[in-house]
Order: C-alpha cells, then structure tokens, then sequence
C-alpha cells in the first residue's frame, strides 16, 4: 500500500562506472550542423541514480542514445569519449556495442508500445533478451522472464507473459520495458522518460518499482526526465542540462533546495506545487530555448537571462563556485547576487 | 457566491462498445460552473474529463441530461440560436498543432469565430485581430504567418486568441498547457490567468497536473470512470481532500519536497488500475482500488453528496466529516483514517 520513495540520497561517494568527457553530438540539419550535445563531461556512479533534467530540445535525449550508439547515423556525428568496462563507447564498433546494449547498459524507452514488438507476447520479448546474450535454454529463460514480470510488481506474471503488449495496459506495458532491461542484470539502465505517458496514480506505482528494483540489483541508473517531481522523488544526484551543455550538477537536495544557476532557479520557479502558498504569477523564464544550429559563444542561457552580465559573452566552465562540494554550475554571477536571484524565483 | 453561468443535470454521454454493449463516458453528471470562476477538472486519462469538457459545448451531444447556459437550455437550441451561443462558448485544446489549420494565416484562423459566430465585417475582424495578438504577446505581425512558424508555447497563445476573438463568456481550457515544458507552461499559464481576471471570463480548466490546477483555478472537481466524485474549493482540496480517490491521487504527484519536512515519507501508492469502462464494478466505481472499502461499498453506489458548505463527494466514507455545529457553520473536521 505504501512506499516510502524518497530516501537519502547516496552520500559516499562510489566508484564511477560511466565516465563521459568531451562528449560532442551534431545532427546535420538543413541549416548545417545541430549541435544537441556540446561539449559534455559527466560520470555516472555505481549504485546511484543520476537525473539528467533538462527541457525539449536540451540535448538529454541525444545524450543518452548516443552512449550506446542508439543515434548512430550518416547524418549523425558523435565525438568525445564514454568509458564503460575499460573501454571507450564512442570509438567501438557497432558489433561491439551490440554486445553491451542489453547486457551490460540496457535503456527504458518512454513508450513501451512503440518498443515492444506488438506481434511477441510479453513473456518472450523478455526471455530473447536473456537469450541474446546468453546461452541458456529456452524453458530456463522463459522461467526467469516470468520471475523479472512478477519483480516489476506485475500481478499474475504467467498470465501477462502471454499476453501481446496490446493487451496490457500502459503501466505494465513499462514494467514489461523494466523488466527487460533488467534481463541480464545490466551494470546500467538509461531510463528515458520512463513514466511520462504515464498517469500519476500508474506513475507512482512504477517508480517505486523503479526504485525498488535499482537499489535490489545494485543497478546505476541514468534517468533522463523533465519533470523535477520525479527527480525529487528518485534521484540521488542531478544535471540539469540547457542548450546541449550541463549547467549546474550535484546532489538531488543542493540542486533542488540550493540551485546555483539562473537557469535551475527559473526552472524550478517554474513549476506550480501542490502545497505551500499559491503566487499570483509563476516566475516564468522569458523566451524560448534555443533549438536552431547557431548557438551564442558564450552562456547559451545569457539571452533569456535576466540578470546577464559582460562576462557571460565568455563560455563559462563548469566548476564549483558557490555550492557545497560536487555542487557545480556554469555561470559566472557573483555570490550576492545568486542569492538576490534565487530570491526572486531566478526570473522576472 | 455568484449564480451558475453553465449547469450539467444528469448529463450522459454513451458509446457504442463490444458486443453490442454501451459505454458509459458521462455517468448522470451535475456540475454548476459559477460565473467568473475557474473550476479545475482533474482525473486520469479515460476519466471522462475531456468528455465532459466538450458534451458541455455541444461539441459532443450528450445521449441523455440537460446544459444550461446563462439560464437557457443549451441542449434544445437549434439552427440560429444555437450559432449565436455557440459565440459565447469556446475552446482552448492541448494540441495547438493539431488544432490550427497549416494552411491558412494565423490572421484568418483568429479571425474565423468572430466572423461566423458574431457577423463581423472583414475591417472589422482585422481590427479585433491585431488587439488579439498583441493582447497574447504575439504581436500584430504574426497574423500574417502560418501556425508551422511559430513554436510550441506561440502556437497556443494563437489558439487562445483564437478562443477570445468572439468575446465568449465560458471557455472550456483542455489539458491546453500540457504538452509545453515547463518555462513556456508557466508563461502561458500567467497570460491565462490574466485574461480570466481582465475579462471576466468563466472557465472551467481540464488537466492531469494537479500543481497547474492548483495555481489557476478556484474550486476542482474530480472526475473518476465517468463521475463527479468530489467538488471542493481549491483550498480545502488541496488541504483535505474528502474522497479517497482524491487523496490517492495527490499522493502520486511526484513532487518538490522541501528537505526537513519527512525524510521518510511514506507515500500512499494506490493499487491496481482504472477498470474496464464497459464493465464498471457494482456498487461504488473506486472501491476496487479503494483501501477503505467495505461491504456496502459493494453494493451500494453513494450518491454525490454535500458534507458541508460547497464541499460534495461521493462516498460513503468520506475522509472529511461535515457535521453542521450547533450555530449552523460548518466546520469539516479532518478524520483520522490511515488508508
């Protein structure tokens, strides 16, 4: 009946397990070179649970397909680098890749109707997961698939591995998606969006088995949303990401409760909550993000930013300036006036 | 309180489904929208909510029950008279590409209510148009482009101008921030909000997002399987909602929790899922997912009833006791149930 969601995030901090420097992803467009990813340095730990937030546009969907070359194409350019295991993800081959996808790191897609193959029944979409990278029998792996759909809280597991993904309804459509990117018990899961399409009642039941699930198997967990409830509920870390470039990272409470960048705190005054006093006006951002192939040399943000400086002509870097440590953003505004900024909801 | 501007009496709407049965998408719903307010309409998809929305305007006809509009009987007007109140009625849709003609210039599609609905001359409309768009932001200018050029959050301030450009009286607002993020939502939220007040207009807001709905509207009706199943104001709501199925789903909302307040919050997760519209359970719709469900709740359909002063639910359990005290005021004690 109840799940106690929220939990101290992890303190200790891990070993890395996915290291991304320099990461670099351009779509050719008809009006040159998109740059979706610009320049991206991020480590994922072990055991934790990275949020990367960001809006439409923000580059986090690109991210993360690119870690395992899902975006892989003749109009696609991805440099940089992505260790994982000792190896560089972005330099190997696609047969290489093949045998980590699934296996190794496994994505949730945010619609598990276009994932699933609509003419497989459940059971064995979940079974040829655990049969594509390993060699077990066929009565072996289809136990354990009926074993994964019952530990995705899915009740009567034989009868939903009969079932085609047509007859489920969308919550356990994506606790079938769980379940199979858990198949081989992956290092790490990249979660998309994975409760968006979701209605709130479903969505809390899927989270906790998110949760449940990740801190059971030891799993890092790469969950990229745009909603900041979610993050709130699951994440122990955060990057909040804009224009293709992190902007500020850090603990899930720092990031949330102490943001440092414009970008954070306008964002967050941007969401109506369900409890505290009802403003009269959101303190929305000005403008629109930015979505065509110029981008400003300086901060991206700096043209919606309401307490822009001369120095943001400057790329600014990513490092620790006024939050605790690991706390990180890229913006150059000086301390006084972060916290005039924040008071004032980061925007107009 | 101010009078009812749009009342619903017993209003139906069925489909036709499997095997010859019907489905029951409005199940006999009361609703009075009280003139210059925002009523919030919240519930999970297939709840009914965008039914209603539009059984409401007509854009739907209900099989059975009965709208009044500003005190005349919407659902028996026909030919002229239905088209000049139809002027009063509009509507703003989640899907701003969706519902703007690419091909035509967003000048035209603003203009297109005022002339069909209010007979204005083109000088005329032209006119109303160039106030619209600036009145949304969007500025005179972009009359003469087409909906392709303008982004996400524009194109909804054009459907809202849209909305506006035959000076309705009640607006029907469904899910029309949900598909933007979250910086361009709170832009359109607050041009909404100001035209109500500018305006004076009645509208009642359909969303999933509770949070939205709490910034905007005055009161929130709950909508679960085709039913009212509680009306409140937006404060008492928000403070102590009164039907199970209520407080459930504000528990789900993933949400911003300041640090110090629970770190160990036990969140109500709600189990199972919506039934199978077509085959409803008997007695009360919720109880299959209902954690305070007894014997008569499986018998027995409560009834939408008002447990204190502009508060009805529609329970036999209700979370909220309304005993009237002994001088006539209500005071709506909070009963300690654990669900």
């Amino acid at each position: 009946m109840t799940a106690a969601l929220q939990h101290p995030p992890v303190q200790a901090v891990s070993e890395p397990v996915l290291e991304i420097r320099d990461l670099r992803v351009q779509f050719d467009v008809p009006d040159g070179r998109l740059p979706a990813v610009d320049g991206v340095d991020l480590t994922l730990r072990q055991r934790e649970v990275l949020a990367l937030v960001g809006e439409s546009g923000s580059g986090k969907s690109a991210l993360s397909m690119s870690l395992v070359g899902l975006n892989r194409g003749p109009r696609t350019h991805i440099t940089g680098e992505v260790t994982f295991g000792g190896r560089d993800l972005v330099a190997a081959s696609e047969r290489e890749l093949r045998a980590v996808r699934g296996k190794e790191i496994a994505v949730v897609f945010q619609d598990a109707l276009a994932a699933l193959n609509p003419l497989h029944r459940a059971g064995s979409q979940v079974s040829e997961m655990i049969r594509a990278h390993r060699d077990v029998p066929h009565a072996q792996a289809r136990d354990r698939a009926v074993e994964l759909l019952g530990e995705v809280g899915i009740a009567g597991p034989d009868r939903a591995a009969r079932s085609y993904p047509h007859q489920l309804s969308g919550g356990m459509r994506q606790r079938v998606m769980i379940a199979m990117g858990l198949a081989n018990d992956p290092a790490v899961l990249i979660a998309d969006e994975p409760t968006t399409a979701l209605d709130v009642t479903i969505q809390a039941q899927v989270l906790a088995v998110l949760k449940r699930v990740q801190r059971d198997h030891g799993t890092s967990v790469l969950l990229i949303t745009h909603d900041l409830g979610v993050v709130a509920e699951v994440a122990d870390r955060v990057a909040v990401m804009y224009a293709g470039r992190i902007v500020e990272q850090g603990l899930r409470d720092e990031v949330l409760f102490s943001p440092q960048h414009p970008y954070t705190m306008g964002l967050l005054g941007s969401v109506p909550p369900i409890d505290g006093p009802v403003l009269r006006r959101l303190p929305a951002i000005s403008g629109s993000p930015l979505t065509g192939v110029e981008r400003p040399s300086g901060c991206a943000f700096a043209p919606r930013c309401p307490f822009v400086h001369d120095a943001c002509a400057e790329r600014p870097e990513l490092r620790r300036r006024h939050g605790g440590d690991g706390h990180v953003d890229a913006c150059v505004l000086p301390g006084a006036e972060r916290a005039e900024a924040r008071a004032k909801g980061g925007a107009e | 309180m101010s009078a009812p501007l749009v009342s619903a009496r017993r209003l139906r709407v069925e489909y036709p489904g499997r095997a010859g049965g019907r489905v029951r998408a409005l199940r006999d719903v009361d609703l009075d929208i009280l003139q210059g307010e925002t009523l919030g309409l919240v519930g999970e998809s297939g709840c009914g909510k965008s039914t209603l929305g539009r059984a409401l305007l007509r854009v739907i006809e209900p099989s059975a029950g009965r709208i009044e509009f500003a005190g005349s009987d919407l659902t028996r007007m026909r030919g002229r008279q239905l088209r000049r109140t139809r002027a009063e009625l509009q509507m703003v849709f989640q899907d701003p590409f969706g519902s703007l003609n690419p091909r035509r210039r967003v000048a035209d599609i603003v203009a297109e209510p005022l002339l069909r609905a209010r007979g204005a001359t083109r000088a005329e409309a032209a006119r109303a148009v160039a106030e619209l768009l600036d009145l949304v932001g969007l500025g005179a200018e972009a009359g003469a482009r087409r909906p392709h050029e303008f982004s996400g959050g524009q194109r909804q301030r054009i459907g809202i101008a849209r909305a506006l450009a035959s000076s309705p009286q009640f607006v029907v607002a469904d899910e029309a921030v949900s598909a933007l993020d979250v910086s361009i939502q709170a832009q359109v939220l607050n041009l909404l909000s100001d035209l109500v007040r500018d305006r004076g207009l009645t509208m009642l807001f359909i969303s999933h997002d509770l949070g939205v709905v709490r910034h905007i509207a005055d009161r929130i009706a709950v909508m679960y399987l085709g039913q009212i199943i509680e009306i409140a104001s937006r404060d008492d709501f928000f403070t102590g909602p009164a039907h199970p199925y209520s407080r459930a789903l504000l528990s789900s909302v993933p949400a911003l929790r300041r640090p110090g307040g629970d770190p160990a919050r036990e969140r109500e997760v709600l189990e199972g899922e919506l039934p199978d519209p077509a085959n409803p359970p008997e007695g009360c719709l919720f109880r299959t997912r209902c954690p305070i469900a007894t014997a008569e709740c499986r018998t027995r359909m409560p009834e939408l009833r008002e447990i204190a002063p502009g508060r009805s639910v529609r329970c036999h359990l209700p979370l909220i006791s309304g005993d009237l005290e002994a001088d006539g005021s209500a005071s709506p004690a909070i009963k300690d149930v654990t669900l």
